[in-house]
């Protein structure tokens, strides 16, 4: 049964319905009475189909192979990253928990440095308390030095200690440009009456000395540690419930090192309520740490409350009820209470101390 | 095969126009929970939904190949409507079956009996052949290509090179399966 090209393409015009009109007729009275043309119609119906198995079975079976491969493979892949994710989580935590360990026992020169660098910090930091205690109040309270946990010291590099302008302003409260005064030499002492001319000129040798210094400890080596950083320093006066007005002000105070002029910016000194009821004693000094680790609590020794996981920017108030001291932030209320370590901002839960300090 | 995010409508269109056959994978599970959905809801059952999927992937690459398909709806809604027909098609067929099961199995086997045709020994035939020939047959009686575009995908010179090869190779699976059958297997 052989089969010329002109019959196969007639064929294959018919089984695909191209055929139409007189050919299509033409075509069926032929096979009605050809049995050759309907033997050959019949065969290539045959292979037709034979073809077009062959090719869906090719089909299903390419989407059935990737389709499936693709569900087995990505799973793995995801249960692989996790694994490994977890691995090297638990690997650093692990790390950096014994190596603060060994650190802390050995004193060497790699903690010395990191001493050294916390000093510089400290003395900048001391000046800077100095000024802000001239501008917010006239009698000087002493406070003590800044102590620090060293639980929440993570051993990490060290900071960058090149103190320029810009960042020293960052040290303490951002302002915005609103509030930010610029004061000339002339001008502080004009508007401090107890600071004197030498007092400045103490504070700017001591700031050039303490830059020296930093500077100095940021040659010698290059490693870096991360410590917790100190972001601001403010005073809150407490509110106390036989008197519920409210004085709220916060000072900053930065040095602009790169001019000789002392440039002293203030700003944000709010006083919502009369000042009447102020009473000094009760006025806390507040400072704002940045948390290296994340932590969110407090530690107050009686005399300075340091805040960790909370910004200058955030609204925050001071309650005090039967000698305890309580923080207000939103609508949660924390009790404060002193101890020489730090603690964990714990909710007051008490309905009827809530709505006591909440009124 | 490994997508981030979705495929345009068109790009999918071009993808299948050019025979990009990767783009199946993609298709099949994209559209598979859609389905499957429709017909755990139509009286269907697990077993049945990856071979609808798949037909139905395979009907959606195969209109499209055609010359004078055109687009007129989303692509996926366009595929739920072929995926509906296979689904109805196949409870059809099931109904179908068991009335002939029930009052006319013995005249089925008879009429059965009376073709003397193996279809695997075609199937077999066809699946031994060398692969320009498989692919030139498969791409025109399946896939539905014209000789243009089984000449680009193909790399021949011109449409009557392919239709002349076209004859060639059926001519040639014609002669193998008529070694395997009588001429009279096939009135």
């Amino acid at each position: 049964m052989n089969i010329n090209q002109k019959t196969y393409e007639l064929i294959n015009s018919y089984l695909s319905g191209e055929l139409q009109g007189g050919k299509l007729d033409a075509f069926k009275a032929e096979l009605k009475t050809n049995k050759d043309l309907r033997e050959k119609l019949k065969l290539q119906e045959a292979i037709i189909a034979g073809i077009q198995e062959v090719r869906l079975n090719e089909l299903k079976n390419y989407i059935k192979n990737n389709a499936s491969r693709e569900k087995n493979k990505q799973r793995p892949i995801i249960r692989i990253s996790l694994t490994i994710a977890a691995s090297v989580g638990l690997i650093l935590v692990v790390f950096f928990s014994i190596r603060s360990l060994i650190n802390s026992d050995t004193g060497s020169s790699y903690s010395s440095n990191y001493k050294d660098s916390l000093k510089s910090i400290e003395k900048i930091k001391a000046i800077e308390d100095q000024e802000i205690n001239q501008v917010t109040t006239t009698s000087t309270p002493t406070y003590p030095k800044n102590s620090r946990d060293t639980q929440l010291l993570a051993i990490a590099p060290i900071p960058e200690l090149e103190i320029t302008d810009e960042e020293l302003t960052e040290l303490n409260i951002e302002l915005t440009e609103d509030e930010v005064i610029d004061i000339e030499d002339n001008e502080i002492i004009e508007e401090l009456e107890d600071f004197d001319s030498e007092s400045i000129d103490a504070i700017q040798d001591t700031i050039d000395y303490s830059l020296a210094d930093t500077k100095s400890t940021n040659d010698d080596s290059n490693s870096m540690i991360r410590t917790d950083q100190l972001i601001a320093t403010s005073y809150k006066s407490v509110r106390s419930f036989s008197n519920i007005e409210i004085t709220d002000s916060a000072s900053s105070a930065s040095e602009n090192i790169g001019q000789k002029a002392t440039s002293i910016q203030i700003a944000q000194s709010r006083t919502k309520t009369t000042q009447k009821t102020i009473d000094k004693n009760s006025t806390i000094q507040i400072e704002y740490w940045n948390s290296v680790v994340g932590f969110y609590g407090y530690k107050y020794d009686g005399n300075i409350l340091q805040l960790f996981g909370i910004t200058q920017n955030d609204i925050i108030y001071l309650l005090s009820l039967d000698d305890r001291l309580y923080l207000k932030k939103g609508n949660q209320i924390y009790g404060i209470e002193k101890s020489s370590s730090t603690k964990r901002f714990s909710a007051v839960t008490n309905p009827i101390l809530l709505r006591i300090l909440h009124e | 095969m490994f997508v981030l995010g979705k495929i345009s409508d068109e790009l999918i269109v071009e993808k299948i126009k050019s025979g990009d056959e990767k783009i199946l994978v993609y298709l099949y599970e994209e559209h598979h929970s859609l389905i499957k959905s429709f017909i755990l809801k139509n009286g269907g059952d697990e077993n049945i939904i990856d071979d609808i999927v798949q037909d139905t992937v395979i009907s959606l690459w195969r209109n499209v190949q055609k010359p004078k398909f055109l687009l007129q709806a989303k692509l996926s809604t366009y595929t739920l409507a072929i995926a509906k027909n296979k689904w109805f098609k196949e409870l059809k067929k099931r109904s179908r079956f068991r009335r002939v099961d029930a009052t006319h199995t013995k005249s089925m086997k008879a009429s059965n009996t009376s073709v003397n045709l193996d279809h695997s020994i075609i199937v077999q035939i066809v699946q031994e052949m060398d692969d320009t020939c498989r692919k030139l047959l498969s791409y025109f009686y399946f896939d539905g290509l014209n000789n243009k575009s089984i000449a680009q995908r193909l790399n021949f010179a011109n449409t009557n090179t392919v239709k002349s090869k076209k004859y060639q190779c059926f001519k040639k699976l014609q002669s193998t399966v008529l070694e395997k059958y009588k001429k009279d297997d096939f009135i």
